[in-house]
């Protein structure tokens, strides 16, 4: 068994699975550099082809990772280091969809001696191939422990994942052959998407100028995403959101994959709000693994839920705060989120958006200095003025 | 409040200790490389034990209704027990008044057991790498100190969590069901969630004549059904292609349901999810109780009485204090009260600590 591991793998199984160990150390065997690669002008136009595609295409169940008359493994190279220098998350998780989908394939029925080499050597995984235990007609061939199973696991959305629905015993997880191989691939997605969390150091002038395109066919994407979006999350009702919705938002926008429990919180948020599933879809447009027919059913599904007599409330604050990073008290610049006092506290998103409505339908804000006047007061003078700045409102008040 | 301490000994401990007197003492859940540093990023993170909290405040206990009880703060209506939703003011805030007693103890004791009896085989997590500590309060904390679990990020540890409390559980996977009814695994497919109902079952019909049933949803005609026909049930069950005949679709999800919910932990979840969290350090003082969060050894667990094994005080001292009112509680062997405002009692001292620490009595 192992010599197995030790033998060289061939070439073919370093182009087939260019992320793995095996390939790693070829290239640095092999003393391949970035400036090797970049010497290859052919390479170079595959590469920058396939991520003007990434920009552009967007989804990637159009997008294959396949290359004409060229080392698999270089692309992967330099694709990696292009999109390290673009720094763009939305290219990391457009690619790690796509490197997700193309494993699953090439991880064959019958080459399981594929899944343990990676699973093992690239992954330090504890697995084992295990006499077959058929369990209502499900073949259960392999057994990881639990601890590798939840890394990946947990980053998967359907319920069949959990672990608490699946197998256990002694700490081993019995899974089938299809799973072990959904659940590689989604590891060399994630490990893939995390790279997009390295900040470029110093780019090459001549590789700023090949990735400049792309940069600004992302910058375009962008803009019309923006667009299309501008009546719903338009300045002035972001002014009306909570911190951690607009980072949840900002997010999105710059392309990141929400994990399940940050769509589940913006999902109700909208649809609480009183936003329609279309509106909602089309601010999930931009996730790299956007599936408009999943996605859409997902959302009525919540929005079922809140038309009907299991009205689901959205999650309060408590419960949005214990995960990690999404909480954004701090950057509420109304201080309602950090307040002490009962009254002004938030206790759930909603409320600091009907707060925050209620106030602006019933104050003005002067443009120039964000000083907010009450309309009340105002509704009978002629001319108003800003009392902090002077500035004229008049025209403001009429409108 | 200190924070962000760093102490390199033993004896450095115990100066620091000495010089201020605190009344709370917690130590850091988890590991950083500068535990001093000010700010999460100059203390970088390593990793942080898996811990679980069980605090009786997190689940329905008898005894609540006898020594709880809240006050509204707009209108001052009060009652006994947990406070309701709103109160017929409309206001939602209130006072709330907690006490602890055997039962409600007794109660977070069988969670850590439910930990180690039931969840603990699927895992392969070794003993010594559990602790447990009666909380010196209202519960006892778990905590795992595995080199394995101590880089889960928070989706992982979320994961474990709902594996403990079956949040996310769907019986399809478990066993089948036919006919909206669900039929437990075979002996070859039981692990996990599946063996724990199918044992939860098992030992629920077992005593159905020893009032096991008495909690769950049925008519009292239904329990005695089950009750006549016990071995018939259980025989049913323990057939290899069993499927359970002698009762009624709808009476056998509520008994499924019922075990589910018994099996599944009640903890707190945000402090398991939670990546810097700090523990009360083992040992010390719980400061509104006085009582000593006391490192548990897990074979004696079942024997271990927080109201006697927890109690750091001599009782041939005597304190007298005035008293705001309270309910009963029991120091040892001796019960206390209930008492009424304005009392004046000399106490030994564990049980004057504990009044004055409780803050329902005051020095005289
Ligand atoms: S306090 Fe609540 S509303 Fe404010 S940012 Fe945090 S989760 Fe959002
Ligand atoms: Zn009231
Ligand atoms: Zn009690």
């Amino acid at each position: 068994m192992e010599s197995f591991f030790i033998k060289r793998p061939p070439i073919s199984f370093i182009n087939k699975f260019p992320f793995t160990k095996e390939a790693k150390d070829y290239v640095r065997i092999m003393e391949i550099t970035p400036d090797n690669l970049l010497r290859d002008k052919y390479l170079i136009n595959e590469c920058l082809s396939f991520i003007k595609k990434l920009a552009s295409d967007g989804h990637s169940s159009v997008i294959n990772f396949e290359f004409h008359n060229i080392d698999n493994w270089k692309c992967y190279a330099l694709i990696n280091y292009f999109l390290y220098c673009i720094g763009e998350p939305i290219l990391w998780s457009r690619f790690a969809e796509i490197m997700r989908q193309n494993i699953e394939k090439e991880l064959g029925d019958k080459d399981l001696g594929n899944i343990i080499r990676i699973a093992k050597n690239t992954f330090q995984w504890e697995i084992e191939k295990i006499k077959p235990l058929i369990i209502r007609k499900l073949s259960f061939d392999w057994r990881l422990k639990w601890y590798n199973y939840i890394n990946v696991a947990s980053t998967i959305m359907d319920e069949s994942w959990k672990l608490v629905n699946n197998y256990i015993d002694n700490g081993w997880v019995f899974l089938s052959t299809p799973k072990i191989r959904r659940l590689i691939a989604q590891k060399v997605r994630n490990d893939v998407f995390n790279k997009s969390k390295e900040i470029p150091k110093s780019i090459p002038a001549d590789v700023a100028s090949m990735i400049s395109e792309i940069k600004s066919i992302v910058k375009e994407v962008k803009d019309k995403y923006e667009k299309s979006n501008i009546f719903i999350t338009s300045e002035r009702r972001k002014e009306a959101y909570p911190p951690c919705i607009n980072h949840l938002l900002n997010k999105i926008k710059s392309g990141m994959n929400l994990a399940h429990y940050e769509r589940l919180i913006l999902v109700f948020f909208l649809l609480n709000i009183g936003f329609t599933v279309d509106e909602v879809l089309k601010i999930f447009k931009l996730q790299p693994d956007f599936n408009e027919e999943k996605t859409k059913y997902y959302i009525k599904h919540a929005a079922g839920n809140i038309g009907g007599r299991t009205r689901y409330k959205p999650y309060n604050c408590i419960k949005i705060q214990s995960f990690e990073g999404i909480c954004k008290k701090n950057d509420d610049p109304k201080k309602w989120c950090t307040s002490l006092d009962p009254k002004k506290q938030i206790k759930n998103p909603i409320v600091y958006y009907s707060r925050m409505v209620w106030l602006i339908s019933k104050f003005i804000q002067c443009p120039k200095c964000g000083y907010r006047l009450s309309k009340d007061k105002i509704s009978n003078a002629k001319n108003i003025i800003c009392p902090n700045c002077n500035e004229d409102l008049t025209d403001l008040i009429q409108k | 409040m200190f924070r962000h301490i760093k102490l390199e000994s033993i004896d450095d401990l115990k100066g620091y200790l000495k010089n201020h007197i605190f009344r709370h003492v917690y130590v850091s859940g988890a590991y950083y490389q500068y535990p001093d540093g000010q700010t999460m990023t100059q203390k970088n993170w390593l990793g942080m034990d898996y811990l679980i909290d069980i605090d009786c405040d997190h689940f329905e206990t008898s005894c609540k209704s006898k020594h709880d009880s809240w006050q509204c703060l707009n209108c001052g209506k009060n009652g006994k027990g947990r406070p309701p939703k709103s109160c017929s003011c409309g206001s939602s805030r209130f006072s709330e008044f907690n006490w602890i007693c055997d039962i409600c103890l007794e109660q977070s004791k069988k969670e850590v057991l439910k930990f180690i009896d039931i969840f603990l085989p699927s895992f392969d997590i070794p003993r010594d790498e559990i602790t447990v500590h009666f909380s010196g309060n209202r519960g006892y904390h778990i905590i795992i100190q595995s080199e394995k679990i101590r880089h889960f990020n928070q989706m992982e540890r979320r994961e474990f969590v709902d594996y403990l409390t079956g949040a996310g559980l769907n019986l399809k996977f478990h066993g089948r069901i036919e006919r909206k009814k669900y039929i437990p695994p075979d002996p070859k497919e039981r692990f996990g969630w599946g063996e724990y109902i199918y044992n939860g079952l098992i030992k629920l019909i077992n005593d159905c004549d020893n009032g096991s049933l008495d909690e769950v949803n049925i008519s009292t005609r239904m329990k005695n059904i089950i009750i006549n026909k016990k071995q018939t049930i259980l025989d049913e069950l323990k057939s290899v292609y069993h499927s359970v005949r002698s009762i009624s679709t709808e009476t056998w999800s509520k008994l499924v349901e019922y075990v589910k919910k018994d099996i599944a932990m009640k903890l707190d979840s945000p402090v398991s999810i939670d990546l810097h969290r700090l523990i009360r350090f083992p040992n010390s003082l719980h400061g509104k109780t006085g009582f000593i969060v006391k490192e548990i050894d897990i074979d004696k667990l079942e024997e271990f009485d927080p109201f006697s094994d927890a109690i750091a005080f001599l009782e041939n001292a005597h304190i007298k204090v005035e008293m705001m009112g309270c309910p009963e509680f029991r120091i040892k062997d001796q019960i206390y009260g209930p008492y009424d405002k304005n009392q004046k009692i000399e106490f030994p001292l564990p049980a004057a600590i504990f009044v004055l620490a409780k803050e329902v009595g005051k020095f005289i």
